[in-house]
């Protein structure tokens, strides 16, 4: 239901754009029936609403449409494009629960210490700062200053190091701060005071126990922020001439591109809302309390 | 209330920047004009005082500094104003959804739902493609974006209130709908919302940058901090004072509202802990 409305309203906002693609394509010198039969061969001169109905039916099939800039199929383009962009949000990911989710473990169990403080401050910074003045920040840092990393460009590791971190800032701070305050709410469970009590060590009761629990709003904000995720990695991608689909789409804006535009667009939805499926049935999974009739 | 010492941090934060802003006339340079023999030149702030160009040039030559606080007035305007509209649009379809119940709010969550399973920046982006840039259609971007949150809000407190007893009773006197509404449903919808608004505030101007990074924002030669950075990045090997300075002053201005929204939640209704 929502991806109806999703594609309509991707279908609606394109077609009312100024631009004339052909022209865009072929400029503005050119002979009008050129343009006229490439308008026909791609559709453009039937009604509105046949072309709606084209499109649809497209979908369904698999079929994007063409990409007017590319003159490839837009469904490839994107398919191109698309590993890319789910390297670098897989990385960054990475990046969240590798620093993110330690680091509030650790805050939550020296509650109100110095470490605490520093990394409550901390993941506060890191969420408030803008993620493309963060990769220009890294970049200064770590390419320019220091030498250690390239500036831009993709193809290896090294290449991959800088834009995941900047992509990946953010989420390590919202990890940081979730994975204290769910700790915290669990670490003064009462069963946790048993599993001391049967004499349980430390990290034990910690990590079995307590993390467990604790566990899962974490994953349903996990999983609600993949979208907030696929936004950034847009501007990650322009920072660092990262080949991905959200570099993808700016320059398919730019150059009116419609077909493409759609099936970036169209494809993010559809991520969106297969995740947050994904989510409701991993947490009926994971919290046995909570039931769908 | 007004004591919390976080205030006291976002105000700090905030102060420079809503100077910057209020009084951007004064800026020592015209931000647009080139000095095309100074071209590049980096901060020259010295012991002896500030220097020609406080916080360097661009690479036309451009006073950093001045170019910064113009922005400022750029980005607080998109914000304001967008924060505004989308409130007033959000709050009263929230309403009428929330209030009337039925197709009608069924027809209204929908989209709600629809616009919401879009990434942010790249619904902006969007509409940015067909509107074209321009102050006036930054702001509707950014108003059409942003007021599903409010509506979704504005309908689940209207939801909870419409059965309460004070709601009940004013039916049964008489009272007519917009009236019940207006005197006994939004005075306690107002905490809240103020709380969304401040994080929309925060989320606006970051994605008001994001579009001048990417070029899709208010159009050159208007000096919004999206488009310094965007030169910053370029020229990142040998004049990192082009893109420094803005991001500063947008990483503090988005600080300080958040902190100043979180303070304002603390101290509203500590209930509000998961809006």
């Amino acid at each position: 239901m929502v991806l109806f409305g999703a594609s309509l309203l991707v279908f609606v906002v394109l077609r009312v754009v100024p631009g004339d693609p052909i022209v865009m394509m072929y400029g503005t010198e050119v002979d009008p029936r050129v343009v006229a039969a490439e308008r026909q061969r791609l559709g453009l001169d039937r009604p509105i609403l046949v072309q709606y109905e084209i499109f649809l039916e497209h979908i369904v099939t698999g079929d994007l449409g063409e990409s007017l800039r590319y003159r490839r199929s837009a469904a490839q383009v994107v398919a191109e494009a698309l590993p890319a962009t789910v390297q670098l949000a897989a990385a960054a990911m990475g990046w969240a629960f590798i620093l993110g989710v330690p680091a509030g473990i650790f805050a939550a169990c020296t509650r109100g210490g110095l470490w605490d403080r520093i990394v409550m401050v901390l993941s506060l910074v890191g969420q408030c700062t803008p993620t493309f003045w963060l990769g220009i920040l890294f970049m200064l840092l770590f390419a320019v200053i220091l030498h250690w990393l390239p500036t831009s460009g993709s193809g290896t590791i090294k290449h991959l190091i800088l834009p995941s971190l900047t992509l990946g800032l953010y989420m390590v701070a919202l990890l940081a701060r979730l994975t204290r305050s769910c700790m915290l709410e669990v670490l003064g469970q009462d069963y946790l005071r048993t599993a001391r009590a049967k004499g349980l060590a430390e990290w034990v009761v910690v990590t079995r126990h307590g993390f467990r629990n604790a566990l899962i709003p974490i994953v349903t904000v996990v999983g609600l922020q993949t979208g907030a995720l696929l936004g950034g990695a847009i501007v990650t991608e322009a920072v660092f001439a990262w080949p991905g689909i959200g570099n993808l789409a700016v320059q398919a804006t730019n150059t009116r591109d419609y077909n493409l535009v759609q099936a970036v667009t169209l494809l993010s939805a559809v991520v969106f809302v297969v995740i947050n499926l994904a989510i409701d049935v991993l947490y009926t999974y994971l919290d046995p309390t909570v039931g769908y009739s | 209330m007004w004591a919390r010492w976080e205030f006291g941090l976002a105000a700090l934060l905030l102060f420079p920047v809503g100077l910057m802003g209020l009084f951007a006339t004064l800026a020592p340079y015209d931000p647009n004009w080139l000095d095309t023999a100074a071209r590049l030149t980096p901060p020259t702030m010295s012991l002896s005082g500030i220097g020609r160009h406080a916080l360097g040039t661009d690479q036309l030559g451009r006073d950093v500094l001045s170019r910064m606080m113009y922005g400022t007035r750029i980005s607080l305007t998109v914000g304001a104003f967008s924060v505004v509209v989308a409130g007033m649009l959000g709050l009263v379809l929230g309403l009428i959804a929330g209030y009337r119940g039925g197709w009608v709010d069924a027809v209204i969550m929908r989209v709600v739902d629809v616009v919401l399973s879009f990434p942010y920046i790249l619904l902006a982006i969007s509409i940015v493609a067909v509107l074209g840039a321009s102050l006036r259609n930054i702001i509707i971007v950014f108003a059409l974006s942003s007021w599903v949150v409010y509506a979704r809000i504005v309908r689940g407190a209207v939801l909870a209130l419409r059965n309460r007893e004070y709601v009940l009773a004013a039916r049964a006197m008489g009272c007519s709908s917009s009236r019940i509404v207006f005197r006994h449903v939004v005075p306690n919808i107002v905490s809240p919302l103020t709380v969304i608004a401040s994080f929309e505030l925060a989320r606006i101007i970051v994605t008001e940058a994001t579009l001048g990074f990417l070029g899709l924002g208010v159009p050159p030669p208007a000096a919004s901090w999206g488009s310094m950075l965007a030169d910053g990045r370029n020229y990142i090997q040998m004049a990192w004072w082009i893109g420094t300075f803005p991001g500063l002053a947008l990483t503090a201005t988005v600080l300080g509202i958040n902190v100043f929204g979180d303070a304002l939640r603390d101290a509203l209704d500590p209930r509000l802990r998961h809006v």
